[in-house]
């Protein structure tokens, strides 16, 4: 059984500048997303990751390169309603009421979700006969959300689902997510919130200059990428930059921090073999990590790590 | 899939703008009295029909056209505030959605022809029967290709300014093209080549066979029918082509 989601290869785009001069907003990405993944979707601005999504949603043609969804054309899997995709810059109309925008997307499905059903699951029960132009930044984006999950889609894609949400809307937002995820719902979303993608992704891809920068589970990017700290008072006789692992070391009063991707032994080794006392160990964050490998490395991989699941 | 609802709160969104809809309305009711029924020459026999009802089809025309125009340009507008986007990511194919549109066009360019004919038959205006209706069928039907200018508009400029814009001209592209008041017999020569000139003049046709209302001479000239039909194509043919080149190069730039 193939249970290939989004299958990319070779996929490059390329836009022409101000000058005339062409560049490649997406740079020879290959990905593949199986089903049932929960996959975040990092980058810094300008990275390529409207671009990427554009093309697995067929928006946008492939400078070369293919995109396959579920085994065939992003268009056929729009047609089949699999797909559900919060864009960006997704346009509403402003004079149209939140009821009336959900009739009027629901009227191009074939078997669109009940209206109450659709404004329950988006929260908009209370706003329906409201105008969009009236919604606040935070409802618009529900209202867009409502419109993905119309068709029950097997795939939703959330590019920036939670730009203009406030702390507490972007919190009951993953929490809808969650039931979104929980009926075994494809999910591929692009945030700037780096702790969203922390929290909500099983797998992270980071892209950078149009290319996939970093692509695995959650928990390996962050401890591959951003090195733990571990931080003990030493005695005097020992080294620490020659202890095993370290790849850097700061001194502030008698403690000495060392990073490194080897926390667990150099804490054996710290407490085992020499008198170290007060010893600490913090986990790197992905943010550590996001700026460690979109600044830093141009490329990394983590050979062995199983992505797919 | 149910494309009758989907057109049917497409219209009513499109009629809720009831300063856009009753201003496209009005406005050639009122040039068709003031031009039409309040002037001395309105009883004035024009073949089986007389002038007032000349007149009438003229601005029954420039109605159609101005709202085909402006629906198409506020089209375009809302295509490119990302509303085509949220479109491309439903199953709706473009051929459904083009009809769609189409059926919008169609009503919104119906209702001032219906308007000034209506005022028309309750004022001086008259003409057999037969003629009246497919006057006014024509009316709406020239109106159509309309809808392509004004989405070259809308392609071009990108903002609500397209739609005024390309309203306005379409006054001035009315008096050129002999729609309103007669043109002195020395503009026919320009008149004749431009976009309102074939519109108005097939609309009329039924009535005229063909006579063009002048200011000066003997106050009318007598044009063959292919002149109007050639226009009519010819311009149908130079908008949508715009339209095409514009969305192609607008496609590519983005």
């Amino acid at each position: 059984m193939n249970n290939t989601v989004i299958e990319a290869q070779g996929l490059i785009k390329s836009f022409k500048d101000g000058s005339g001069r062409t560049f490649n907003a997406v740079d020879g990405v290959n990905v593949e997303v199986g089903s049932g993944e929960i996959i975040g979707l990092l980058g810094p601005n300008g990275a390529g990751k409207s671009t990427l999504i554009d093309m697995v949603l067929g928006l946008t043609k492939p400078s070369s390169g293919t995109v396959r969804t579920f085994g065939g054309t992003p268009h056929q899997a729009i047609a089949h309603g699999r797909i559900g995709a919060v864009l960006q810059t997704g346009g509403l109309l402003p004079n149209l009421t939140v009821r009336d925008t959900i009739r009027m997307i629901a009227a191009t499905h074939r078997n669109p979700l009940p209206l109450d059903t659709v404004l329950d699951q988006a929260d908009l029960t209370h706003l329906a006969d409201r105008k969009v132009v009236k919604c606040s930044g935070g409802e618009q984006q529900r209202i867009r959300f409502a419109l993905a999950i119309l068709s029950s889609p097997d795939l939703l894609i959330l590019d920036e689902p939670t730009s203009g949400m406030d702390a507490n809307a972007r919190h009951t937002f993953w929490e809808s997510m969650k039931t979104q995820a929980s009926s075994g719902r494809t999910i591929v979303f692009a945030t700037h919130y780096i702790e969203e993608a922390q929290n909500f992704a099983q797998r992270i891809i980071m892209v950078g200059n149009g290319r996939v920068v970093v692509d695995g589970p959650t928990d390996d990017v962050r401890a591959h990428a951003a090195p733990s700290q571990v931080s003990a008072v030493l005695p005097d006789d020992v080294e620490a930059s020659s202890l095993p692992g370290v790849q850097s070391v700061s001194i502030d009063g008698d403690r000495t921090t060392m990073t490194t991707d080897q926390s667990d032994e150099l804490a054996r080794h710290l407490l085992t073999r020499t008198g170290a006392t007060g010893l600490t160990i913090s986990a790197g964050s992905l943010e550590d990590a996001f700026l460690a490998l979109t600044t830093d490395r141009p490329e990394a991989s983590f050979a062995g790590s199983d992505h797919t699941h | 899939m149910n494309i009758a609802a989907f057109t049917l709160i497409d219209l009513r969104r499109t009629l809720a703008d009831r300063s856009g809809v009753v201003f496209s309305v009005i406005l050639p009711v009122v040039f068709y009295l003031l031009f039409g029924a309040m002037q001395d020459y309105a009883e004035a026999p024009l073949n089986d029909g007389n002038t007032a009802a000349y007149v009438m089809i003229g601005m029954a025309v420039y109605g159609g056209v101005v709202a085909a125009c402006a629906t198409t340009g506020n089209v375009v507008v809302e295509q490119s505030t990302g509303w085509g986007r949220q479109l491309a990511l439903t199953p709706l194919p473009t051929p459904a959605m083009l009809a769609s549109k189409g059926v919008i066009i169609l009503v919104r360019a119906l209702l001032p022809v219906l308007a000034v004919n209506i005022a028309g038959l309750f004022t001086q205006a008259d003409m057999p029967a037969g003629e009246w209706i497919t006057c006014a069928v024509l009316a709406v039907v020239v109106a159509l290709p309309f809808g392509f200018y004004g989405m070259m508009f809308g392609l071009l400029f990108r903002s609500e300014s397209a739609v005024s814009i390309s309203s306005t001209a379409l006054v001035i592209l009315s008096f050129i093209g002999n729609a309103f008041s007669p043109l002195p017999e020395f503009l026919m020569g320009l008149s004749r080549f431009t976009p309102l000139y074939g519109a108005s003049s097939l609309a009329r046709y039924p009535l005229t066979d063909g006579i063009q209302a002048i200011s000066d001479g003997t106050g009318t000239v007598t044009d063959p029918l292919w002149y109007a039909v050639v226009n009519v194509i010819a311009w149908t043919l130079v908008f949508s082509g715009a339209c095409a080149v514009l969305s192609r190069r607008q496609k590519e730039r983005k």
